[in-house]
């Protein structure tokens, strides 16, 4: 090794100890090694040292040197033993790392790239799953979504669908008519055979009453001549105004329209709104409402040009249902002519459908709750109207909030006849009137022991058989005392007790009814019904309250005098009035029930007098006095 | 992933430097058994290395620090004379005085190698391995300027102390047989 200090003389640098193991070892450069070569051939000391360190390198190698007694291994025994450890630990290796195999060989040979790469790798990646996301995002929600044309679409196809479950179809729906901003609503039900030119069938129920109608009829309400010129005037069909096909069909023919599609939570609104020039009666915008879960159309809103101001008019379903025309007797009763609208305007005016359950609809969608309620309080005004309330076994009931059934028992053929003639008027009524011969011909026991107890019912309770009672016989004695003789005392205690007898059956049949109306509509229903059925069931009401009143005055007149001069004090009754309509009609009837009983037991014998004639003549008095108070305050 | 040829070519390379690599391992450890699992442990590794493609050309210095690792390693775990002495009894049946002459042997080695220190220690067997001064000077990252004088005077050390011993034993024995 040079020694840059050392002077630069002829003769090269001698080595240290470490630059002559290099030297040994062959590690200088050739240069250098001449030169110490050189050297050792004029250098004894240097020669002793090269000795020296030869021998160090020897006393090294000799001790470290393997025994010779040792055999080492050969290289392909430890090969050997490589490749197989290399094996086994490869393919322990793969096994754990299959993942990382896969995942190297299938995702990410951009992963073993140069960082910048794989940062824009990534990038691109990161934008393309955004676009895909993007891209999907956009495309479920055009799944859901519809436009017009395909609402509308859809609609008329679901409508067409349905009406392939049954042979010859007829549409029934019943339709809420209403002009928005106006009280005034009618319920129009429409029976249409689906066939070219099919029949056409309408009843509509407003204020008047529910009711048939016919071609022109002159009590057609308002409301429904209205739509109908509008409907005429835009070429929409009139007899199936909730039809999509009737929307599609009336779209279809304008000429420059917008169309808005509204999601609602579990409908579309789809408004048309047309822009071409306005004249009287033409729908400026038509909203239709359709179901998502059949696309079935539910409400038709239109709006309309008037001669001043817009009119908006709201047709909303309340029942819908496909029936086959063989099941139906709405039409048996037209004439054969192919179609109601072609039928001439002097045509014969069409009688009430045969009473039939299945003119109602069978299936789904079930009537509303206001629309049963509504039919309930019309099934009470025609019974009661016909007096089928008083006492006759007549239940009004529902049946499977599908329909009211009025069901029950008469005497006579002709009363059932008049009965189901004033119930099959009315929507959602299922008549089944039986009369008694019927019943104990063809029904079962169970009915049978009705018609027995009905038999029974039917027959007076009591009849009024003066007995020989001290109450009766202090009648006699009021009679001898204004001048009768004995026997006409007693024809005269008779006459009373039948009269008296009567007059108590009659109010208790009158209370009874007013009880059954009270608990039936006296929980406040009936203030979300329709006014015509508020005004039906005032009028029951009134007429029952009036009938009692006048039992009640008859019978006061004639036995006031009479108790009167059987007690000594007059009665002191804790008059009491119950804070509803409904309790005063149950309190109403308690002392209606009351008077009928003492009646019975002191005027036909039919109980035992209890107490003294006085006391029977404070108890009578009392429950009159009740009775006028009650009455008093029930009256509408 | 390598071929074939590559397969053969870096067992070539294993072939040619298995013997100064046993030495180095043997001049590290002292006995056949932790040398031989020194170069065994040292070719796999390489082996592994190669084939991951973590080193792509023959790398002899690699290789002998690869094994100078594992003989750390095994001197670490004390795993050095006991095992070798039983092992060697059983495979290589010799004479009681040939056992107790390897036994002194490296026992005198051992303690004249302990007056080194750890870096000459393994620069001399590196050497004895048929490692080049570049090729020493990368495996103990030293300057390679360093190694020669180093090595030389790490010989004369052991040199000394080697002889020391000998003669103290000799002595030791000579006053021995006196007695």
């Amino acid at each position: 090794m040079k020694k840059f200090w050392k002077p630069k003389t002829g003769k090269p640098a001698s080595p240290d100890d470490g630059e002559l193991l290099a030297f040994l070892d062959g590690e200088l450069r050739p240069p250098r090694q001449a030169e110490i070569r050189q050297l050792l051939e004029s250098d004894w000391n240097l020669r002793v040292r090269l000795d020296e360190l030869e021998r160090d390198v020897a006393a090294y190698v000799s001790a470290t040197q393997p025994p010779a007694s040792t055999d080492a291994p050969t290289f392909d025994d430890i090969w050997r033993k490589v490749e197989t450890r290399s094996t086994v630990d490869q393919k322990s290796e793969e096994a754990p790392a299959n993942i990382q195999v896969l995942w190297r060989e299938r995702m990410p040979t951009w992963m073993l790239q140069p960082l910048p790469l794989r940062i824009a790798l990534s990038l691109c990646l990161a934008l393309l799953f955004t676009a895909g996301l993007a891209f999907w995002l956009l495309r479920s929600n055009q799944l859901h979504k519809v436009s017009a044309e395909e609402l509308v679409q859809l609609a008329t196809q679901a409508e067409a669908l349905s009406l392939q479950r049954v042979g010859d179809p007829v549409i029934y729906r019943r339709i809420q008519l209403k002009r928005i901003g106006a009280a005034e609503s009618v319920q129009w039900e429409s029976w249409k055979d689906a066939r070219p030119s099919g029949q056409f069938r309408q009843r509509i129920a407003d204020q008047r009453g529910g009711r048939m109608l016919r071609e022109l009829d002159a009590n057609q309400p308002a409301l429904l001549t209205e739509l109908e010129t509008i409907f005429r005037a835009n070429q929409f069909d009139a007899e199936r105004p909730l039809s999509a096909a009737s929307f599609a069909a009336w779209r279809k023919q304008l000429n420059q329209s917008t169309d808005t599609l509204t999601e609602q939570k579990e409908s579309w609104r789809l408004t048309t709104s047309v822009a071409a020039p306005r004249t009287i009666n033409t729908i400026i915008a038509a909203s239709l409402l359709v179901r998502k879960a059949d696309w079935h159309a539910l409400s038709l809103q239109l709006k309309v040009q008037g001669e001043h101001e817009t009119q908006e008019y709201e047709l909303s379903e309340l029942a819908y249902d496909v029936l086959p025309l063989q099941a139906l007797t709405v039409f048996a009763d037209l004439a054969p002519t192919p179609s109601a609208s072609a039928t001439p305007a002097t045509a014969p005016p069409l009688v009430a459908a045969t009473a039939s359950p299945s003119l109602l609809p069978l299936s789904s969608p079930l009537p509303t709750a206001a629309a049963l309620l509504e039919a309930e309080v019309a099934a009470f005004f025609a019974l009661h109207q016909l007096q089928a309330d008083l006492g006759e076994q007549i239940e009004v009931l529902r049946e499977g909030n599908r329909q009211v059934v009025v069901r029950g028992l008469v005497e006579q053929a002709e009363r059932k006849q008049k009965l189901i003639e004033a119930l099959r008027a009315i929507p959602l009524i299922a008549p089944q009137i039986l009369t008694i011969e019927e019943a104990a011909r063809n029904l079962k026991p169970t009915l049978s022991e009705r018609v027995s107890e009905a038999t029974i019912a039917s027959e007076p309770a009591v009849r009024a058989t003066p007995q020989e009672n001290v109450f009766q016989q202090r009648l006699e004695q009021y009679f001898l005392h204004r001048g009768m003789d004995r026997n006409r005392a007693s024809q005269q205690v008779a006459a009373l007790s039948n009269t008296i007898v009567a007059e108590a059956r009659g109010a208790l049949s009158e209370a009874w009814a007013l009880r059954r109306l009270a608990e039936r509509f006296g929980g406040g229903q009936v203030a979300e019904s329709s006014p015509a059925a508020q005004q039906q069931l005032t009028a029951i009401m009134s007429d029952q309250v009036t009938r009692l009143k006048a039992r009640q005055r008859n019978l006061q007149t004639q036995l006031e005098p009479l108790l009167t001069s059987l007690t000594v004090a007059p009665s002191t009754v804790m008059m009491t009035s119950g804070a509803t309509p409904k309790e005063r009609a149950l309190q109403l009837f308690k002392s209606v029930e009351q008077f009928y009983s003492l009646t019975n037991s002191l005027f036909a014998g039919a109980g035992s007098a209890t107490g003294s004639a006085e006391s029977s003549a404070r108890q009578m008095l009392a429950a009159l006095a009740q009775m006028e108070s009650t009455l008093r305050h029930l009256e509408p | 992933m390598n071929s074939q040829n590559s397969l053969n070519e870096i067992e070539k390379f294993c072939r040619d430097e298995y013997a100064g690599l046993y030495r180095y391992a043997w001049a590290l450890l002292g006995n056949k058994d932790d040398a031989q699992e020194t170069v065994q442990e040292s070719f796999l590794r390489f082996h592994q290395m190669w084939r991951q493609g973590a080193i792509r050309e023959h790398d002899r210095a690699l290789l002998f620090r690869l094994a100078r690792n594992v003989a750390i390693d095994l001197q670490r775990r004390a795993r050095t004379a006991q095992h070798s002495t039983i092992d060697n009894v059983i495979a290589f049946p010799r004479t009681p005085e040939e056992l107790l002459l390897e036994k002194e042997t490296e026992h005198y080695t051992a303690q004249a190698l302990d007056q080194l220190s750890k870096k000459e220690q393994e620069c001399l067997a590196l050497r004895l391995g048929g490692l080049s001064y570049g090729e020493i000077a990368g495996v103990l990252e030293l300057s390679p300027n360093s190694i020669g004088p180093m090595m030389a005077r790490a010989l004369r050390r052991f040199r000394q102390k080697y002889e020391e011993i000998l003669e103290t034993k000799d002595r030791e024995t000579r006053f021995t047989r006196r007695r």
